[in-house]
């Protein structure tokens, strides 16, 4: 039997669950599609668990359920990814996509909540005006957004009053904020919550970056730094980044957009429930709904008016994938993710670095995308510095020690005896530009327990992406040196990582189809109704983080539903009167 | 015949090793992190036992991993040095464990150091994680770097520099449960106890209070 909805959602995520509250106040009838577990808060209660959240990643998918592959290539042979497969050959938890459940990639993240630059919406102008047209890496598919920062700045807004945001803005209609970022892009109202109080090891980071008169401010965060509507303030535990938060201080759609949407009683959610299929009319050009099966195993069919992904960049494309929807072979093109240039330093000053969460801390914007500074790097596109803070447990501390210390013996007890209360940690978000070379698609041999293909990664670092992780690398020794950091190391600028919750690009948005697969709202070009929401529709990366861009570009879709559900009910009832 | 019920080893159950596996992993795990005096490493700590609880159970898979790896070694040292790991001396066993962890890096397919990256990390997980997993007993690894546990908040005051975390009592995940149970049950501990005051949601008996079985301890 057919069930019959207004809207189906693949995902109660970050956009899900935004897109679900805004549907369902507008009175349209959605049914909510998601893998993994429709979370209550008593689910949460107990969260101060290293090995449970961060170690076995209870929240997250397995490799045994969710597999991705990946290679270098396209002449190399895809394998599981090392961590995906567990480091121990475990079908072990990993950190490669977001967490399942309602919530999604909002349970776990640190929160870091960026609103992109205006120049990160033209960063193809921007360095082709800068450097020149030829310094465009060659056969780079780097493009201009089909939208702007001021098309979008409203709905970025509207996350951090909805969601809930703490911050200081920088620039205010023009005028400069004592106290937020000089380098902000215009906003038309400060954040609701001023930001979070900031970490002991973040002090220093201050006063070493005032010092070298670069311009640090607080780091905007999803988190409630003070009680608003309902949620209570951050109370410091230091199990952020990879927990759910035990007090709902975390701005989580599970417990923002997904409560509202259920309040409406026009919202069916389907939890540990997975589609397998999308399903279109016969010519294709028009959805018609999804093929999924429900927590008891059974296969259902829905049908819909719209059908809406936003189950995250890759598994959007492995749903239209799998569903044969890829007209003008757009779909999985233009994989872009972050590197993220980690730097640990040993400061001479007690850090905590247990104490409050990982973005309870500053940044500089100094560097950051087209500011750029010239360089003997070629590097065409920078990124924020962001010093971390808090929410460092002791098994992750081991995992960042210096290479050069002997990993047994009394060399490892006491370095982490004399050492980890000292720890400061640095981070830059470069990214690889958009290229042919880099996609996903699906891997002709694996499959999952439902027998449809896994996705397939194929993506390598180059040059340009090594090169701006030293580049950013130096400033960050400069930083750490004026901090007085007894000892400091980096990652490798080539890391072993191809694959984190940050990748983002895989179903572009454009206005040329050719080139693209959704348009600015997220319609999927050559077949009506059927959206796909979020990272993937990235056009280009600058070094912020994806969510809050992935949440204003959710309300900026479900704004369009409602408008065309609103017309098409006008519509009807003109009919009904003729 | 009486069954004997002393302990084969320092007091607990084996699940998977033999007591001369757990004997071997004893010796093996205390050149990874040395016990000191007044300070536990990896074999006071009580890694053996996390390692053992957690292969007979989510680390299943990796049980012919082990029980090859440890036979492997005993080979490795019996044909370097003539005797069984556990025997060899302090240096001796030094010198085999910087060999096994030369071959981490070295050579990516060797079994032995392939092994011994697994033993690491699961030493690492046993010592520093929570001790209801069976390892760090007493929590030992976390007053030796001084990490207060499982603290469920901090004051804005307390995330401040200068503040000596080393003063704040270390608390288990077990601990918040049975605080959870005796706030539920009202005694008078758990009354003067502020762990839980803050806000909506941040008070888990309010949230747990139902589902939390009487008898938890």
């Amino acid at each position: 039997m057919t069930e019959r909805y207004d809207a189906i959602i693949v995902g109660m995520g970050s956009a899900g669950g935004v897109i679900a509250e805004q549907l369902t106040q507008a009175g349209l009838r959605v049914l909510a599609i998601e893998k993994g577990a429709d979370h209550g808060p008593e689910d949460f209660a107990v969260t101060q668990d290293e090995m449970r959240y961060h170690q076995n990643g209870s929240q997250l998918t397995t490799i045994a359920v969710d597999p991705v592959t990946w290679r270098p290539t396209v002449t190399a042979q895809a394998r599981l990814l090392p961590w995906s497969s567990g480091p121990f050959g475990q079908p072990i938890s990993y950190f490669g996509q977001s967490s399942t459940g309602t919530g999604g990639g909002t349970l776990h993240g640190a929160a870091s909540s960026y609103r992109f630059r205006e120049s990160d919406f033209q960063m193809r102008t921007a360095i082709a005006d800068r450097f020149g047209e030829a310094a465009i890496p060659d056969g780079s598919t780097l493009a201009d957004w089909p939208i702007t920062y001021t098309d979008l700045e409203p709905y970025y807004e509207r996350v951090e009053y909805e969601q809930g945001v703490s911050g200081r803005g920088g620039n205010i209609n023009g005028e400069p904020q004592e106290g937020g970022n000089p380098f902000d892009p215009f906003r038309a109202r400060d954040y609701p919550m001023p930001p979070v109080p900031q970490g002991p090891g973040d002090v220093p980071f201050v006063q070493a970056t005032t010092r070298l008169g670069l311009h640090p401010f607080r780091q905007p965060v999803a988190i409630n730094s003070e009680e608003y509507r309902g949620r209570p303030a951050c109370v410091n535990c230091g199990f952020c980044h990879g927990y759910p938060c035990h007090v709902g201080a975390k701005s989580g759609t599970h417990i923002t957009s997904i409560p509202a949407a259920q309040a409406t009683g026009n919202l069916v959610l389907l939890s540990l429930s997975r589609v397998l299929r999308i399903n279109r009319s016969a010519n294709g050009r028009q959805v018609r709904g999804v093929t999924f099966i429900d927590s008891a195993g059974a296969e259902r069919e829905a049908t819909a008016r719209s059908v809406i992904l936003s189950a995250h960049a890759l598994q959007n494309v492995r749903l239209l994938l799998v569903s044969g929807i890829n007209a003008t072979g757009q779909v999985g093109k233009n994989f872009m993710t972050h590197n993220f240039g980690r730097f640990t330093s040993v400061l001479p000053v007690a850090t905590n670095p247990f104490i409050g969460s990982a973005n309870a801390s500053s940044a500089v914007d100094d560097f950051t995308s087209e500011m750029v500074p010239d360089n003997d790097l070629g590097v065409l596109w920078g990124s924020p510095i962001m010093s971390v803070a808090g929410d460092l447990q002791p098994i992750e501390a081991y995992h960042l020690m210096d290479r050069r210390v002997k990993k047994f013996g009394l060399d490892l007890k006491h370095w982490m005896r004399d050492n980890y209360r000292f720890m400061h940690r640095m981070y830059s978000q470069t990214t690889n530009f958009p290229h042919p070379q880099n996609f996903c698609d699906l891997d002709p041999l694996v499959k999952d327990r439902w027998g449809q293909p896994a996705l397939r990664v194929t993506h390598d670092w180059t040059d340009h992406d090594a090169n701006s992780v030293a580049l950013l690398g130096r400033y960050k020794q400069h930083i750490a040196r004026e901090m007085g950091a007894t000892d400091y190391w980096m990652d490798a600028p080539r890391p072993p990582y191809h694959l984190s919750t940050h990748d983002v690009g895989v179903h572009r948005m454009g206005e040329n189809p050719a080139t693209s697969v959704t348009d600015a709202y997220g319609e999927v070009h050559g077949c009506a109704g059927l959206y796909a929401v979020g990272g993937g529709q990235f056009v280009s990366y600058g070094g912020y983080n994806p969510n809050e861009t992935i949440q204003a570009l959710a309300y900026l879709t479900a704004d369009h539903l409602i408008e065309e559900y609103s017309a098409s009910l006008a519509q009807q009832g003109i009919s009904d009167s003729d | 015949m009486a069954f004997s019920t002393a302990p084969v080893t320092s007091g607990y159950t084996l699940l998977f090793f033999t007591p001369a596996e757990a004997s071997l992993m004893d010796a093996l795990l205390a050149r990874i992190i040395p016990d000191e005096p007044g300070s536990p490493g990896a074999k006071g700590a009580g890694v053996t036992e996390y390692i053992d609880h957690a292969l007979a159970g989510n680390l299943q898979d990796l049980q012919p991993v082990y029980r090859d790896g440890l036979r492997a070694l005993s080979a490795y040292s019996q044909a370097r040095f003539g005797s069984l790991f556990r025997f060899l001396d302090g240096r001796l066993q030094e010198a085999v464990v910087e060999e096994l962890d030369r071959l981490v890096t070295a050579d990516e397919q060797a079994f032995l150091g392939q092994f011994f990256r697994i033993v690491r990390e699961h030493t690492v997980q046993g010592y520093f994680g929570d001790p209801a997993y069976g390892g760090n007993r007493d929590a030992a690894s976390w007053a030796l770097i001084g990490f207060p546990g499982a603290q469920q908040r901090y004051s804005n005051e307390q995330l401040m520099p200068g503040f000596n975390a080393s003063e704040v009592p270390i608390v288990t995940v077990n601990d918040l449960y049975r605080r959870i149970h005796e706030k539920r049950h009202g005694t008078a501990a758990a009354e003067n106890d502020d762990q839980f005051e803050e806000g909506a949601g941040g008070d888990p008996v309010a949230v747990l209070g139902s589902t939390v079985p009487a008898d938890r301890p």
